[in-house]
């Protein structure tokens, strides 16, 4: 067991893992002065940056843990007991688990905040595709096997992907050899147990949204319960927000999507941060500098998520050497975010920046708040209980009545 | 490519450790696992042994555990080739390992008796394999042939219903799905377990591939001295030390108690069945070390050889043999007949026992000899022919002698060897071996006058 975890690489801390994730493409300043072709070629260059976040950091360290929690699991009594148990459920002679299916959890999140960035980066530097290989027993051992979630919910397309992906790491046959034999989704899913059993250390399900779109869904979920008991193996589940309400739903599916959830960014000193990295990869003629106002204003328009922010400032610039303007400012950013990212307008919320709160608040929407002075003093001394006892009266909106009373209304949601 | 091969266990039979990795790699049916670790579907694996395997496997199992060790360790090989000779030992250690070899061509396999027919288990050593690695496994000595306790925990082993044959319907049957849960039945025969033990030491003691001497060399040294063999040492009473064997094994409650041919044979050198040395060595009380590592100098070994036709004397072209005895045969048989052997002259009657003497033919050989068959046909004769050529012989020879003087019976008598109470049948063959005169010369020696006038 011992000689199984020297095998993995060295966990990182710090500003080890910092170092070790950051991710800066070669910038050369002089690239500003080459033509419009070769700077628009440059350009492409940023697509390379990563600048790791706390979230990156949970993501690495959840990763790291969760393969090494498999990996004490492999070759001990109980994993034997287990191997057991899944061959007699696949020649129909009952079952009853061993090992258990505590070793599940999600990674949820809006698209673009680079969950699955972060999770590439943290499955490289825990071992990525390199294979543990062992003489004695004789086994391959997968660090990780990253499939998605099929867009039909098929269980037997999940289970043969993720075979597929075992065959191509090791050189094995075992999706030729289920396909041959037609096997039946039980027989998949006992095949599918042994081989993680043995072979595997971390699946990772990318696009877990589409159990939720898909009446298939439930199917799927049950499956992937099966497979989380009788395999032993820690399972990813990545995905959209709205995977979180669908596992909320049961407990048994709740337990099993334990983990990390994570919104847009607020304008924090991370996107600050990030911003002013961006800013030092400029391609235009006239580079400017980053002024507290661009920083509000591209807040504003990528609403925090980091793909979007990148997007913006790459299309700022292409948009700026193609018209001559050759200058990052307010109005080629604007010129960017309606042209080119008018798709995601809609999508994109915009969270207030933090004022001394612990907690980060989502605004659900932003009210143009007008202060209404009132003529009559005698109304300045009504209390805002007593309008929303009156609304409540009435049945009228209180936020309605409490502006034309004049109150400053901010709707939050909870 | 393989993915998973389990590690073997201490042991374990090479055969329970593929039916593991059958259970452990996914497979939904044992043709499938065949599949994978046969050269083609057509070979035939082997439950006591590895079987031909195809190369990929090959490379595995080689790159986990030297080949020799696998084949030494946890095959039956030392139930087969514990006492054969050293160059066929190592012939078969590296035909079982390298050329996959089929057993039947190395060792002389026995048929198996009812009770040896299925694999076998000890409950409480399955119970054990649980707690220790998860799961039950084949052991090797559980399968050895008339071991019916498990040393260990000294209990009677179990019989399961998986075929101990590796005959053509094979399956891979895993220990831990086929094995029940049976009461444990204690073994209560001190000497069945004293036996059991004997024989599990031998078959675990490392295999010795320098010390040859023939296993016949040490059951002879066991015999001396007992009841079962003559002071010279030249005679053995195998059918009486056959006999005790049976009662004395019976008593135990052996599967398959060797016969009297099998005792034979292996006292004689020309079998080395495992099982038979183990009965007749516990039996004579030849120690384990004894019987393993014996220490006999030269003269020891030369005297007991001494003791039995070799077999190297027998003809190996027997019709070519038969023709370059026919001359011998026929100068014999005629010697014998005209009485050339003898130095009076007297004729002999050619017989096979007299022809077997002079020749120093082995006894028996002209069963397979028919062209000298023929010859000693032509010289076959009744002993009454054989008397009345004497008396023919005798009557003319003192005639000669004599000249003029008569001719005595008793004289006749005596170079003949013929006795007048014989006469009856004589007497009416004379005229076939002398003329009338002289057959009537003869018969009135033999008949008083007034006998032959009235008859």
């Amino acid at each position: 067991m011992e000689n199984l975890i020297e095998q993995m690489p060295k966990m990182l801390v710090g500003q080890e893992l910092e170092k070790a994730m950051l991710s800066l493409p070669v910038y050369e300043p002089a690239i500003c002065k080459a033509d419009a072709g070769a700077r628009l070629m440059a350009l492409d260059a940023m697509t390379e940056i990563y600048v790791p976040s706390a979230m990156s950091y949970e993501i690495y360290s959840k990763i790291y843990l969760a393969m090494l929690h498999s990996l004490k699991k492999k070759q001990t009594k109980d994993a034997v007991m287990q191997g057991n148990q899944n061959h007699k459920r696949l020649q129909s002679m009952g079952y009853h688990s061993v090992l258990g299916g505590s070793d599940s959890f999600s990674i949820i999140g809006p698209s673009g905040i680079g969950k699955s960035t972060a999770l590439a980066k943290s499955i490289a530097l825990s071992g990525g595709e390199q294979l543990i290989v062992i003489k004695e027993p004789y086994a391959q051992i997968i660090p990780c096997i990253n499939v998605q979630c099929p867009h039909d919910c098929s269980v037997k397309g999940l289970l043969l992907a993720i075979l597929s992906q075992v065959d191509m790491a090791t050189g094995t046959g075992y999706e030729k050899l289920a396909v041959k034999n037609r096997a039946s989704i039980d027989n998949l899913i006992g095949m599918v147990s042994q081989v993680a059993l043995n072979n595997i250390l971390l699946i990772v399900i990318d696009e877990c949204q589409n159990i939720c779109r898909n009446k298939g869904g439930v199917n799927l979920v049950a499956s992937m319960t099966q497979l989380i008991n009788s395999s032993g193996v820690s399972i990813c589940l990545v995905g959209l927000p709205e995977t979180e309400m669908f596992f909320g739903q049961e407990m048994q599916l709740a337990r099993r999507s334990v983990g990390l959830s994570y919104s847009a960014l607020p304008c924090n000193d991370y996107f600050i941060q990030f911003c002013e990295t961006l800013f030092s990869y400029q391609y235009v003629a006239h580079p400017s500098k980053l002024t507290p106002e661009l920083i509000e204003l591209l807040y504003e328009c990528t609403g925090g998520i980091i793909a979007i922010l990148v997007s913006v400032i790459m299309e700022t610039q292409q948009i700026a050497i193609l018209t001559g303007k050759e200058e990052l400012n307010r109005e080629t950013i604007l010129m960017a975010y309606k042209e080119r990212l008018k798709n995601v307008q809609d999508f994109v919320k915009v969270i207030p920046k933090k004022r001394n709160q612990t907690s980060s608040v989502v605004k659900k929407e932003v009210m143009d708040i007008q202060k209404e002075v009132h003529d009559d003093k005698a109304d300045v001394d009504i209390q805002a209980t007593t309008v929303i006892k009156q609304s409540r009266g009435c049945g009228e909106d209180a936020v309605k009545l409490l502006k034309e009373e004049g109150f400053l209304v901010e709707e939050v949601s909870v | 490519m393989t993915g998973f091969v389990p590690s073997i266990y201490p042991d374990e039979l090479v055969y329970s450790w593929f039916c593991r990795y059958y259970v452990h790699s996914g497979y939904t049916a044992s043709k499938t696992a065949l599949e994978d670790l046969l050269y083609n579907r057509h070979c035939n694996p082997s439950k006591e042994f590895i079987g031909h395997m195809n190369t990929e496997m090959e490379q595995v199992i080689k790159g986990m555990y030297p080949i020799d060790e696998l084949v030494l360790e946890h095959t039956m090989f030392p139930q087969y080739a514990r006492f054969i000779e050293c160059t066929k030992k190592k012939d078969a250690l590296y035909r079982l390992g390298n050329d996959f070899c089929d057993a039947h061509l190395l060792f002389t396999i026995l048929p198996r008796s009812e009770e040896d027919k299925y694999l076998k288990y000890c409950p409480l050593c399955v119970t054990d394999d649980r707690k220790q690695y998860g799961e039950a496994y084949w052991h090797r000595k559980h399968q050895i042939r008339n071991m019916n306790v498990c040393n260990k925990h000294k209990c009677r082993l179990a019989i399961s219903t998986i075929p101990a044959k590796s005959e053509q319907s094979f399956t891979l049957d895993p220990a831990e799905i086929v094995v029940q849960d049976v009461m444990v039945r204690p073994a209560v025969n001190s000497l069945e377990i004293e036996f059991a033990s004997y024989m599990e030491q031998i078959f675990e003691t490392p295999m010795d591939f320098e010390n040859d001497i023939a296993i016949d060399t040490i059951l002879y040294y066991g015999l001396k001295g007992t009841k079962y063999m003559s002071s010279t040492g030249k005679t053995r009473n195998t059918q009486i030390l056959a006999d005790d064997m049976q009662r004395y094994y019976r008593e135990i409650g052996l599967n398959k108690v060797a016969s009297m041919y099998q005792i034979q044979r292996t006292l004689l050198g020309s079998r080395s069945d495992f099982s038979v040395v183990c009965q007749i060595a516990f039996y004579l009380g030849v120690s384990v070390e004894n019987l393993l590592y014996p220490s006999f100098s030269e003269k020891q070994i030369l005297s007991v050889q001494e003791t039995r036709c070799s077999k190297e004397e027998t003809p190996e072209d027997w019709e070519q043999y038969d023709e370059d005895m026919m001359p011998i045969l026929e100068k014999v048989a005629h010697d014998i007949y005209y009485g050339n052997i003898n130095d009076t002259g007297r004729p002999e009657r050619v017989s096979e026992r007299l022809v077997y003497k002079l020749t120093g033919i082995p006894n028996h050989r002209f069963d397979n000899m028919p062209k000298c068959c023929r010859i000693l046909s032509r010289y076959k004769e009744s002993y009454a022919q054989n008397w009345a050529r004497r008396l023919v012989w005798a009557y003319q020879k003192l005639k000669s002698e004599n000249g003029d003087k008569p001719v005595f019976w008793c004289d006749i008598r005596e170079i003949s060897g013929v006795k007048k109470k014989n006469a009856d049948v004589i007497l009416p063959l004379l005229e076939q071996y002398a003329d009338k005169t002289t057959a009537n010369a003869i018969k009135s020696l033999i008949i008083p006058a007034n006998v032959i006038e009235n008859p």
